[in-house]
């Protein structure tokens, strides 16, 4: 007979390697049974070089059936007991939740041009640190421009920690005033380089400080700013462009109405935890949809781009064409677009302004026909408000995440865009500076036509 | 590539020529199987063991992948027997596994967690003095547990395969002087380092002067085995200064004359402010570190927010069970050898399922010792 000890043992050395192997094999048996090839045997398919083995692991990573169940339920077990907020999200004050990159951005020094792994982040690299070679970057797109007699506005938006500091860590409760990003310094930098930028970071303080933070300017649960801090962003370029005289000659009246919004944050998804919605509840908030009094619709293009960027050679349909480009990311995107993937939601009936050139009811629009499909009212973003704010129509060209580069490179493929254009404002996240998925590229613009003023 | 940038250095200031800058590629791990090699050597040199009985013997003791990457240092001659012969035992076996479970627990749910931690802290601009304390005890937890966990697994490994490897760690941060703390930790590399430096240099045998000599060479050698940086040469001459320091200040030293809990925090300090310079990218970023630390640079604004990454509850509860840890008796080392029951293995068990399905939630995070 076995000694208690030995069984333990036993115990101990059968667990261990049913683990061992169990993990394995059960990879394999479900992807037998869902008819897929064995991924683990792909490491012998191809040489084994680093980055086929690297690619092989991602992969195996990705494919581990744990990665869906496992995986989210120990998400959700960690939130519901350390509070764990995920890799991506930041747990604020009164169920704020702040995006993790951006609070590391405003937290970091100012990174070196080059990283460790000797990658570059700005092409042509034209400092020592990031921030320099931005700078240069943003003043040889302003050249380009400059030859086609195309002015340039450049747009940082703030980080909600930027704003909103003393909602992340109450040691900046009260302080939040004197709250400086490192993006400040690129403004200054900028101006002292004669291009011309709008500072938002004086405009929301002060927008903050009016309103008593009611409404907020940015949402509790998402990387994103209310529709109340989308207008104060577009009345701030609007009144900007007025300065510099950079207006088209024609002003045009647009209508509006007031839709109510649920809104799920993006950062409770970013958790992966099946929980995490219920945490952070959806937030309603209040859009000023801007309307096209003459055609009776919505100011959002008929079909949007490819999944993550939406470009719209003429956002409004009015017989002017746009002499305005708003060149943006994501919160260029929220509100502007009916997103068939996004977690809003209209919420009851919209409530309509009696003001202006409401269009008639029985008018048939493009909203009426797809009303029900949405799920975001749209035309109530960044550039809609931009347009009504200016009295004036306004291309633009989106992507998400992708402002310091993307937006660039898909407008020099379309330099037909830039025939008419006089201004172009582009619109950023202030993470990218330091932060993001490609970097600034060097974008080549096609040679300017012969073209007046 | 360390040394020519240096002498290169010097040149620059003298206006003179520049040597060429040899970029070549090292095989990870490198550090410790020089080390392997070197000890097979001077043992045999020293008649302290017998040649290896093929080169299958040799080249398996100086790849021996349990340790191979991060150790610990194995000297030829504590293994040489265990090459020619070992006992298989389940009892053996589960002694391993124990251990193995012990260590991959204490990388995956301690040591990365603490990393997170510290990076944050060493990553800001401008920490607060608070932030910046916290940051380098967070370091110095996840060093420790880091590489002690991957001791755990190599001797764990080791002993799945009959091996019997020594001790690395003996509870480090409860040592109550510097040179009790080199007793306490990586003590394969210490003891490495006295059998075949310290000693051979002439130890204590040629008069204090000498004494210390050999202390701060056999410690600036330490540090430079760390990494061609001189944050890892600035590590090693201060841990060497405070080694020939206790030395020369014997029982009359700062702390010598404190209760015991007194001289561990001592200690322990002492050590939190060297590992600054060991984590730190640069000397310069290590000053300004170590200034964040004692008051003595403004914190920016922008470390308001730091707080928000380093004090949540998973951190300050994680934190808070490896000082438990950390000042408790029982090493894994020790517990592993124990004789199990049904209880202790159920546990084990579950620990290792909870930090496997805990890894698939975190990001790719190293053994800090790989790059050694």
């Amino acid at each position: 007979m076995k000694s208690p000890a030995r069984r333990s043992q036993m115990l101990l050395t059968l667990g261990f390697l049913a683990v061992i192997a169990g993990v394995p094999a059960a990879q394999i048996a479900i992807e037998l049974r869902r008819g897929e090839p064995v991924q683990s045997t792909d490491v012998f398919r191809c040489p084994p070089t680093a980055e086929n083995l690297r690619r092989f692991e991602h992969a195996l990573e990705d494919g581990w059936w744990g990665q869906e169940t496992l995986r989210p339920r120990m998400q959700q077990f960690l939130l519901a007991t350390l509070g764990d907020t995920g890799a991506k999200a930041l747990a604020g004050r009164e169920d704020w939740l702040f995006y993790r990159p951006g609070v590391r951005y405003l937290v970091e020094p100012n990174r070196a041009e080059r990283d460790d792994g000797g990658s570059i982040w700005v092409q042509p690299p034209s400092g020592e640190t990031r921030r320099d070679s931005v700078v240069a970057a943003i003043v040889r797109f302003r050249d380009q421009l400059a030859q086609r007699g195309i002015q340039l506005l450049v747009v940082p938006i703030p980080g909600k920690a930027s704003v909103y500091p003393d909602m992340l860590s109450r040691r900046a409760e009260g302080t939040w005033r004197d709250f400086r990003s490192p993006t400040e310094e690129l403004l200054e930098e900028l101006e002292r380089r004669g291009v011309n930028a709008v500072d938002l970071f004086a405009v929301f303080r002060e927008a903050r400080q009016a309103a008593a933070s009611d409404p907020a300017l940015y949402l509790a649960s998402d990387t994103h700013w209310t529709p109340a801090g989308a207008k104060v962003a577009a009345d701030a370029v609007a009144q900007r462009l007025r300065q510099l005289d950079w207006l088209p000659e024609h002003p045009y009246k647009y209508a509006g109405r007031t839709v109510r919004v649920r809104r799920s944050g993006d950062l409770p998804g970013m958790m992966q935890a099946p929980g995490a919605r219920e945490w952070f509840p959806a937030e309603i908030v209040e859009c000023r949809q801007v309307l096209d009094p003459l055609h009776g619709g919505l100011l959002v293009p008929a079909a949007g781009g490819r999944e993550g960027t939406y470009m719209n050679e003429h956002l409004v349909d009015t017989p002017m064409e746009a002499s305005l480009l708003v060149l943006g990311d994501s919160f260029s995107r929220i509100y502007q677009f009916a997103e068939p993937a996004s977690l809003g939601e209209v919420d009851g009936p919209t409530t309509s302004e009696p003001s202006q050139s409401e269009p008639p009811d029985d008018r048939p629009s493009r909203e009426a026909a797809t009303a029900k499909r949405r799920l975001l009212p749209g035309s109530a973003g960044f550039p809609s408000l931009l347009a009504d704010a200016l009295g004036a129509a306004v291309d633009y060209i989106v992507s998400d995440g992708g402002a310091a580069t993307d937006v660039r490179r898909r407008l020099s493929v379309n330099p037909a865009i830039l025939e008419r254009k006089r201004v172009v404002i582009w619109e950023f996240a202030e993470r990218d500076v330091a932060l993001g998925k490609e970097g600034w590229r060097d974008v080549p613009l096609p040679s300017a036509p012969n073209q007046s003023m | 590539m360390f040394f020519t940038d240096s002498i290169n250095a010097l040149l620059a200031l003298r206006g003179d020529g520049l040597l060429p800058l040899l970029r070549v590629t090292l095989p990870i791990g490198i550090s410790f199987y020089t080390f392997q090699a070197m000890s097979y050597t001077i043992d045999l040199y020293r008649g302290e063991a017998r040649p290896a009985r093929s080169l299958v013997d040799f080249a398996c003791f100086v790849s021996l992948f349990p340790q191979l990457l991060a150790g610990p240092i194995i000297r030829y001659h504590t293994v040489a027997a265990q090459l020619d012969h070992r006992e298989h035992s389940l009892a053996r076996f589960s002694e391993g596994v124990a251990l193995f479970i012990l260590g991959f627990a204490k990388k995956v749910l301690l040591a990365n967690v603490m990393g997170e931690v510290a990076d944050a802290v060493f990553g800001a601009a401008a920490p607060t003095a608070l932030d910046a304390w916290c940051g380098a005890l967070a370091y110095a937890l996840q060093i420790y547990f880091d590489f002690a966990a991957y001791s755990d697994l190599a001797i764990g490994l080791g002993r799945m395969f009959g091996f019997e490897f020594p001790r690395n760690f003996d509870a480090p941060y409860l040592a109550d002087s510097i040179t009790d703390f080199w007793r306490r930790w990586h003590i394969s590399l210490s003891t490495f380092l006295r059998d075949y430096l310290y000693i051979p240099l002439g130890g204590n045998r040629k008069g204090p002067g000498r004494t210390y000599v050999n202390l701060a060479v056999v410690m600036l050698f330490g540090g430079l085995w760390h990494g061609a940086n001189w944050t890892f040469v600035a590590w090693g001459a201060m841990h060497g200064a405070l080694l020939a320091w206790e030395r020369w200040m014997g029982k009359n030293s700062l702390y010598a004359a404190l209760p015991r809990p007194a001289r561990v925090a001592v200690t322990m300090i002492l050590v939190l402010v060297t590992w600054v310079l060991f984590r730190a990218e640069s000397l310069s970023a290590a000053g300004s570190y170590l200034a964040a630390m004692f008051g003595l640079s403004a914190p920016g604004s922008a470390s308001l927010l730091l707080s928000a990454e380093v004090y949540t509850p998973r951190h300050l509860a994680v934190m808070l069970l490896c000082l438990i840890l950390t000042v408790q008796p029982i090493q894994a080392f020790d517990w592993s050898r124990r004789t199990l029951n049904p209880v202790h293995v159920l546990g084990l068990l579950a620990l290792f399922v909870f930090a496997l399905v805990v890894m698939s939630t975190q990001a790719f995070s190293p053994f800090l010792y790989f790059r050694f």
